[in-house]
């Protein structure tokens, strides 16, 4: 929790309450890419994501993959490029001291409405 | 650039440029004055990049169909509007689509893994194998998606040597291959095609085969010296290179791509013989690739550079504002530019070419000089084919190109080792590209 509308929450088993799970990713033809999650603890299916980018922790190469479309300015690719690295590390940094103060008691469903609503 | 800078800064823009519009320039009409005021505009915009390229491509185009209807008889909304369907606009459409399912379904790393397997380890070999692979690629996609690939592939191995200064070559070999590559078709790079629409305007009809046979020599031989330099400049200490790629397995859909492909080429590459223009031909992979369902909605959205249409609209537009306003003839007098000789014309938009391309987009910079090399008067085909040749040949900074943008974010090269290339490295493409204009463009 911190400023209106920034919320962070860990994943919790639906079943044993646990926040130990597993993201389990799959490509099936035709459909978007989707992140099954497992509790590790009970096994039980916790929740699926569908994937709109993938960041490894190599922020670069990411941003490599997902180059598709054309660009015609150098100087708006650099800024792309730093701007690209340092949000993902300065995001994540972000979010741990969040869940440092304190998650979200909320289900994920309910903050996420939260938000599309605002 | 922070956001109130950059709001000054626009500001101060669209002030300078308005008032442009009211200075009593001896000589040049109302309209003549709203078209210096919006190329004004423009150019501020473009240079800074205080607005997005295409923002200023849309604003101008917007912006000449607002002004210059009032002030000149025969020109209507509909004469500016016209640059977003001129032909080249179409062909560009068409040809991202083409790059599009080329990309979708790896058809670029199939490729470049069948060049690889035929360069051997030998680090030199292995450098010229990605460099062909990469110009080959850029003359078909465009340059900032080839130059993403085949970094991508080069990285593994790059951080391996990292202590090599063979890695720089490495780094450097596959942007220049890129911006060198775009030189070879009309649809390789922007400028090509921007150059295309304006002679074609002027009643000088490029083919694309004709394109093909001055730009391909350019690009083949740029190849081989940026190879051969950056061999001197980096020499590898290590004795085998060895890069991986993936086993993309074949599918329909990769069929569909490929012979969709062949043919859209064949046709672009016969249209003397058909008479079917290029243009037409390139609403091909389109339609095929749409039909089919190779390439989906999301794939137009995330795949084609509209932006970039926009921004060369915007180019368009603006040239047929100087010349329907009477400004390109206004500045040909003004400047005495028809007493010039032939070559030093060349060389004049050669120069100006190279020295802001290497500072700004080269699309913007050829959007800004191409109006007015067509107004030139002699030699008209050798200025504007020289002004787009030489934009793609501007490779000496960082920012200078996309692909150069994309390989110094690797942080692993220095701007210093950028530049120490990249300035040999345009000095023999304009050479190349004065020798070619000379010796072929007529």
């Amino acid at each position: 929790m911190a400023n209106k509308f920034s919320y962070v929450r860990l994943e919790h088993c639906p079943k044993c309450g646990s926040t130990e799970c597993e993201n389990i990713f799959a490509l099936f033809p035709g459909k978007p890419v989707q992140v099954y999650v497992r509790c590790k603890k009970c096994g039980s299916f916790v929740a699926r994501y569908t994937l709109l980018r993938y960041t490894s922790d190599k922020p670069y190469e990411s941003l490599l993959k997902a180059i598709r479309c054309p660009r015609s300015s150098g100087r708006q690719m650099v800024h792309e490029l730093e701007a690209f690295s340092e949000e993902v590390e300065a995001d994540f940094k972000r979010v741990l001291e969040m869940l440092e103060v304190g998650e979200d008691e909320r289900k994920i469903e309910e903050i996420i409405a939260e938000r599309n609503g605002e | 650039m922070a956001q109130k800078h950059k709001t000054a800064l626009f500001s101060a823009i669209v002030v300078v440029s308005a008032v442009t519009m009211f200075l009593p320039v001896p000589g040049l009409s109302p309209a003549g004055r709203r078209t210096l005021g919006v190329f004004v505009f423009a150019a501020l915009c473009w240079i800074t990049e205080v607005i997005p390229l295409a923002a200023t491509g849309g604003i101008t185009v917007g912006l000449l169909a607002l002004l210059l209807p009032p002030v000149l008889n025969g020109v209507n909304v509909r004469t500016f509007y016209a640059a977003f369907s001129a032909p080249v606009i179409v062909l560009f459409a068409g040809g991202y689509f083409l790059a599009a399912a080329m990309q979708k379904y790896c058809m670029d790393e199939i490729f470049t893994a069948w060049i690889l397997r035929r360069t051997g380890t030998k680090p030199k070999m292995v450098l010229g194998g990605m460099m062909i692979a990469t110009a080959f690629l850029s003359m078909w996609m465009s340059n900032t998606a080839t130059t993403a690939l085949m970094i991508a592939v080069a990285l593994p191995v790059v951080r391996k040597i990292k202590d090599d200064p063979f890695s720089v070559a490495l780094l450097l070999g596959i942007p220049f291959a890129a911006n060198v590559g775009g030189i070879a078709t009309p649809i390789g790079t922007p400028p090509n095609a921007i150059a295309i629409e304006f002679l074609a305007d002027a009643g000088k009809k490029i083919s694309f085969g004709q394109w093909f046979m001055w730009g391909f020599p350019i690009t083949l031989v740029m190849t081989i010296i940026i190879w051969y330099i950056l061999g001197i400049l980096f020499p590898p200490k290590i004795k085998e290179i060895k890069l991986e790629t993936r086993d993309i397995k074949f599918t329909t859909n990769h069929k569909i791509v490929a012979i969709t492909f062949v043919i859209t080429a064949i046709l672009w590459f016969t249209e003397k013989l058909h008479g079917v223009p290029t243009s037409l031909v390139a609403m091909l992979p389109p339609a095929v690739f749409l039909i089919t369902g190779v390439l989906t909605r999301e794939d137009i959205k995330t795949s084609v550079g509209w932006d970039i249409l926009i921004l060369v609209a915007g180019g368009i537009a603006l040239g047929t504002a100087m010349k329907v306003s009477g400004l390109s003839e206004w500045i040909l007098t003004t400047f005495h530019l028809k007493a010039l000789s032939p070559v030093v014309v060349i060389l004049l938009f050669g120069i100006l070419s190279l020295a802001l391309s290497s500072f700004m987009s080269h699309t913007a910079a050829t959007n800004l000089l191409i109006p007015l090399a067509i107004s030139v008067g002699t030699s008209v085909t050798q200025v504007v084919v020289m002004t787009a040749l030489v934009s793609s040949c501007a490779m000496i900074f960082p920012v200078s190109t996309p692909p150069n943008a994309i390989a110094y974010g690797s942080g692993m090269i220095k701007s210093s080792d950028m530049s120490k290339a990249g300035v040999v490295i345009a000095l023999i493409g304009f050479i190349l590209d004065y020798a070619v204009v000379q010796l072929l463009v007529r």
